[in-house]
């Protein structure tokens, strides 16, 4: 058994060594470990490819003089993959060791796209504030265009319709953006105080003015039939009537709780005409700007 | 003597109890303020008429509604709804909420809202959403 054991060994060693004597490739050569990542790159296989520019990073006593790019290519892998956390960091390293003015800024460009990707809008129109240029660069112009879909992605219709007024593209993504936005200053919004005052004139109906038909309709009828209750009651018994007080209180409870809620159901209905126009924006712009 | 019994219930059950241990846990001198730890958790400072709420829904989910089959429309149900509206808003503005989710919970609403595939009842946004004091915006942007 020992020695059937030892066979096994010495023979897979054997054929180890032979295959890499016959091939002839240091497959750990760094020029090889990077020519791989590319090749995982390719096949869109980013986490490894990460994995594999980290090995090349590594394959050096110091840094080579590359690592930038290095750096930038492991963000793209991130990016690409999903986590856009990482992304920007290594976006944010390779910035940092760079000396190229157009590296630097796409760099840039793909740290706030990754800052706008995890929903960070805030922080990505700082960042783009913070190293835009006014120039036809068309890194700098995808920038100006990620400020305004970053306003758009956060219902800020105003501060995007000021920016794209100075904007003098006329490409298809800013038109894009000027349709949108301008969809966006336009969109059918309920008054809340209106749905309120129509609330408190007739139970119900600051629901109906909101759409929401049926829910409008039980209010009516609720406090509707609560108060005529409560009338029955105090006709027949007078002021002390129990029934009378009772359906008072609680009627009145319903008729207080229809106007709280038609003035909130028209916040919502606002809010969800502007996430459903958020949506279409998503899918229309968020591919196209990109670098 | 029905209240302190109320409130007595209402402290040893549910969330409150939850409440207490959290308490306990952290303030060693078991007073009751408003806590917030890392994990956004909030104690609000309580009070007699939030205990009094919140006891009686815990009676009416205890003895009240287990009596026939389940009636609501919704998955955070109309009582959990008050308990944690009460908790949450304090009374006024608890019973008013409740009293517009009473007049939302109709069968024929629920086309309004998503439906839960597994219970069949329609899923409300989370409470928060319905408090008229709330800064900022109501729903989610993603």
């Amino acid at each position: 058994m020992t020695i059937l054991i030892l066979f096994k060994i010495f023979s897979l060693t054997a054929a180890d060594s032979t295959y890499a004597d016959s091939s002839g490739t240091d497959y750990y050569e760094a020029s090889n470990v990077l020519r791989f990542a590319d090749h995982l790159y390719q096949e869109k296989d980013y986490f490894r490819a990460a994995g594999e520019y980290y090995r090349y990073l590594f394959s050096f006593d110091t840094f080579p003089p590359n690592t930038d790019s290095i750096y930038y290519r492991i963000g793209a892998c991130f990016k690409k993959g999903g986590n856009y956390s990482k992304a920007s960091d290594f976006f944010m390293k390779s910035a940092q060791l760079s000396h190229d003015p157009s590296f630097i800024s796409s760099a840039n460009f793909n740290i706030s796209k990754s800052y706008s990707l995890i929903s960070n809008y805030e922080r990505s129109n700082e960042f783009i504030g913070r190293h835009i240029r006014e120039d036809d660069d068309p890194v700098q112009k995808k920038m100006r265009q990620l400020r305004v879909a970053n306003y758009l992605y956060t219902a800020r219709w105003q501060q995007a319709a000021d920016l794209l007024r100075s904007e003098i593209d006329t490409d298809t993504i800013t038109n894009l953006l000027r349709r949108f936005t301008n969809e966006g200053l336009t969109l059918p919004h309920k008054s809340a105080v209106l749905a309120g005052v129509f609330s408190t004139i007739i139970p119900g109906s600051g629901k109906l003015y909101t759409n929401r038909f049926y829910e409008g309709m039980q209010s009516f009828f609720t406090v509707g039939i609560m108060g005529w209750q409560s009338c029955d009651g105090f006709k027949s018994s007078g002021i002390s009537s129990f029934k009378g007080w009772a359906f008072g209180v609680v009627g009145g409870l319903f008729y207080l709780g229809n106007i709280y809620g038609s003035i909130v159901a028209a916040e919502i209905y606002n809010e969800e005409i502007e996430n459903k126009h958020i949506e279409k924006i998503r899918v229309y712009v968020n591919i196209d700007i990109d670098y | 003597m029905p209240v302190i019994l109320l409130c007595v219930m209402n402290t040893v059950s549910g969330d409150y109890l939850d409440d207490l241990r959290f308490i306990r846990r952290t303030h060693h001198e078991h007073q009751i303020y408003s806590i917030a730890d890392e994990s956004g958790y909030t104690m609000r400072e309580t009070n007699e008429a939030r205990l009094l709420l919140g006891g009686i829904v815990r009676l009416y989910q205890i003895f009240v509604s287990p009596q026939g089959p389940p009636g609501c429309n919704y998955t955070v149900t109309c009582s959990q709804f008050m308990a944690r509206a009460v908790r949450d808003h304090g009374a006024i503005h608890g019973i008013l909420m409740t009293a517009d989710r009473l007049d939302r919970c109709i069968r024929s609403a629920r086309r309004y809202y998503p439906i839960d595939p597994v219970s069949g009842r329609a899923i409300d946004h989370p409470i928060e959403t319905y408090y008229l004091g709330k800064k900022g915006r109501r729903l989610s942007l993603h």
